[in-house]
């Protein structure tokens, strides 16, 4: 995972036992805004009613947090990155029916210690 | 950093299991829902008891513009209807200077002002209102017969408007009105109108019906310099129901019709006066 | 005023329905989390930063797992009653925690597909999702909950440090 230098390894960390960060690249970020359709909407709604997981909306956050992510290692690859460190993922409610995902972290040339 | 120097070697990590339920109150939400509902019904019994019952004390200190801005969505209404033709308009304007004299007379508060609607209904009566105003109904104007006898009554509704009596009256409805209108939306003026509009045949406390009766001979007093013909409407209303004064007075909130006869008639000069003619256009000339 | 009464009948109707099928579900999906818990116990979560040297050169990735929960009717109102009164919300205390057990599990399922032993870092986030001030206008509560962290493959063996 993290000599794989076709993708970017992320971690919520900033230090890594047995790494050397030897570049550090700065702050990249990737968000995306992303409104419930209706259907979803309705579904969730009538879920609402008795409760509970409302799966339609987790699976619709969790494909937003993937595009947020996918967005944010899109930048890390521009400046030359192979990983992001220190992510940090907010929610925010723009919107009756719409969220943003952001993630962020700082993007970094990361290697074994040898 | 080689795993054999590990620093703290012989720390353990592990994950014991936590005691989840410490976090969620595992208790029945049905009776939770139960006594919150029970108790959120008796608060609003209680509360809805002490404004409704407690308007009396405090409701005359509600500014009279309030209670002309709630009383106009009533007045809209009786104020359309009564102007059909010329004559009415008429009419209508000479009861409105007959009200505005005795008012001069009757040292009203300063924001106050009266304003005279003729009612179409054909029982002689008249009422006072909300926010100043009085309704003469058409059927009290063809019932008297001079102008003295209807500034009786018309001073008489006029000291109840002045001692506040039609908001102490209404004070607990429109009160708890506002509270439930205040606490569950919905809060048009239109509800309040309508509460205001059901409310207006309101009845008045013997003590009020005396103080108003009081406040119009002095009225009258004043405007005329006697208070001749004022007992006519009194009379009228012994004669043509006699068995209001077979009441006794203790079993009736209003002081019967008899004994506020006597009270005008005592108040009477000793050689009666010249009457003035009905003012208006009315349908005897 | 029948139509207030049809409205009113309504909303019960749906509040018992709520606290009906939602109890149901409540008590299904504790037992599921427990059993799940269980199945995922050999998965460590810490919320520290760093992992213990052994644990030094091993393969690291970001692992995620979040949930939406929503309230019903019958919890709305109980809530709109508590807050009149005061005093503890057990249902949407048990809402959210569901969701949280429950997104810990996703996260560290995310992690044993990815061969993780450990995770560490772990941070829990909360969002509001629905329309809460839309005020309870046919708004009922709708939280995100997030568990993610950085997992770690076990130090199991030489041949994984040599690649």
């Amino acid at each position: 995972m993290a000599t794989n230098t076709s993708g970017i390894t992320l971690s919520n960390i900033e230090h890594f036992p047995g790494y050397v960060i030897t570049r550090h690249l700065g702050l990249v970020q990737g968000s995306t805004v992303r409104a419930k359709h209706v259907g979803r909407d309705i579904m969730a709604s009538l879920k609402n009613i008795v409760g509970g997981e409302l799966k339609g909306y987790t699976e619709l956050l969790n494909e937003s947090r993937q595009e947020a992510l996918n967005r944010m290692q899109a930048q890390a690859r521009a400046v030359g990155a192979n990983a992001v460190i220190n992510v940090r993922f907010s929610t925010a409610n723009i919107a009756a029916g719409a969220a943003e995902i952001l993630a962020y972290g700082t993007a970094v040339v990361i290697q074994r210690e040898v | 950093m080689p795993p054999e120097t590990r620093p703290g070697a012989g720390t353990e990590y592990s994950n014991p299991e936590v005691p989840h339920e410490v976090n969620v109150s595992e208790r029945t939400p049905l009776r939770d829902f139960l006594r919150l509902s029970i108790g959120l019904g008796l608060s609003v019994v209680a509360v809805s008891a002490t404004v409704f019952f407690t308007a009396r004390l405090w409701a005359p200190l509600i500014p009279f513009r309030y209670e002309m801005a709630v009383a106009d969505a009533v007045v809209e209404k009786i104020g359309k209807e009564s102007p059909s033709s010329p004559c009415e308009a008429q009419t209508r304007r000479a009861l409105q200077t007959l009200a505005d004299g005795l008012a001069a007379k009757m040292a009203l508060p300063g924001e106050m002002t009266i304003r005279v609607h003729v009612g179409s209904d054909k029982t002689p009566n008249a009422f006072a209102m909300l926010g100043g105003n009085i309704v003469i109904n058409r059927g009290l104007l063809e019932h008297v017969h001079s102008e003295n006898a209807l500034a009786m009554v018309m001073a008489h509704e006029i000291g109840h408007i002045k001692h506040r009596d039609p908001i102490v009256s209404l004070g607990g409805g429109i009160a708890v009105a506002l509270l439930f209108s205040a606490a569950f939306g919905g809060s048009d003026g239109g509800t309040l109108a309508g509460w205001a509009l059901g409310l207006t045949q309101m009845s008045f406390s013997r003590s009020q019906e005396e103080r108003a009766d009081k406040e119009a001979l002095a009225a009258l007093q004043a405007y005329y310099g006697h208070t001749s013909g004022a007992d006519e409407f009194f009379a009228y209303i012994v004669e043509k129901y006699p068995e209001l004064a077979r009441l006794p007075a203790f079993a009736s909130t209003h002081p019967s019709p008899p004994s506020r006869l006597q009270t005008i008639r005592a108040s009477f000069p000793p050689v009666p006066r010249p009457l003035k003619p009905l003012p208006g256009c009315s349908k005897g000339k | 005023m029948a139509d207030d009464l049809i409205a009113i009948a309504f909303i019960i109707f749906l509040a018992a329905v709520g606290y009906i099928f939602g109890s149901i579900g409540q008590r299904r999906h504790y037992r599921s989390i427990t059993q799940r818990e269980a199945q995922y116990r050999d998965i460590l979560v810490f919320n520290e930063k760093l992992p213990p040297a052994e644990f030094a050169g091993q393969d690291f990735a970001l692992v995620c797992g979040s949930v939406v929960m929503g309230g019903d009717y019958f919890r709305q109102i109980l809530a709109a009653l508590k807050m009149i009164f005061g005093g503890r919300l057990s249902s949407f205390e048990a809402m959210l925690d569901r969701g949280r057990r429950e997104a810990i599990l996703r996260m560290k399922a995310e992690a044993r597909r990815k061969g993780a032993r450990a995770i560490f870092n772990v941070r829990l986030e909360t969002s509001t999702l629905s329309s809460a001030e839309r005020n309870n206008k046919g708004g009922l509560p709708c939280m995100e909950l997030i568990a993610y962290g950085t997992a770690w493959r076990a130090p199991d063996g030489a041949e994984k440090r040599a690649s």
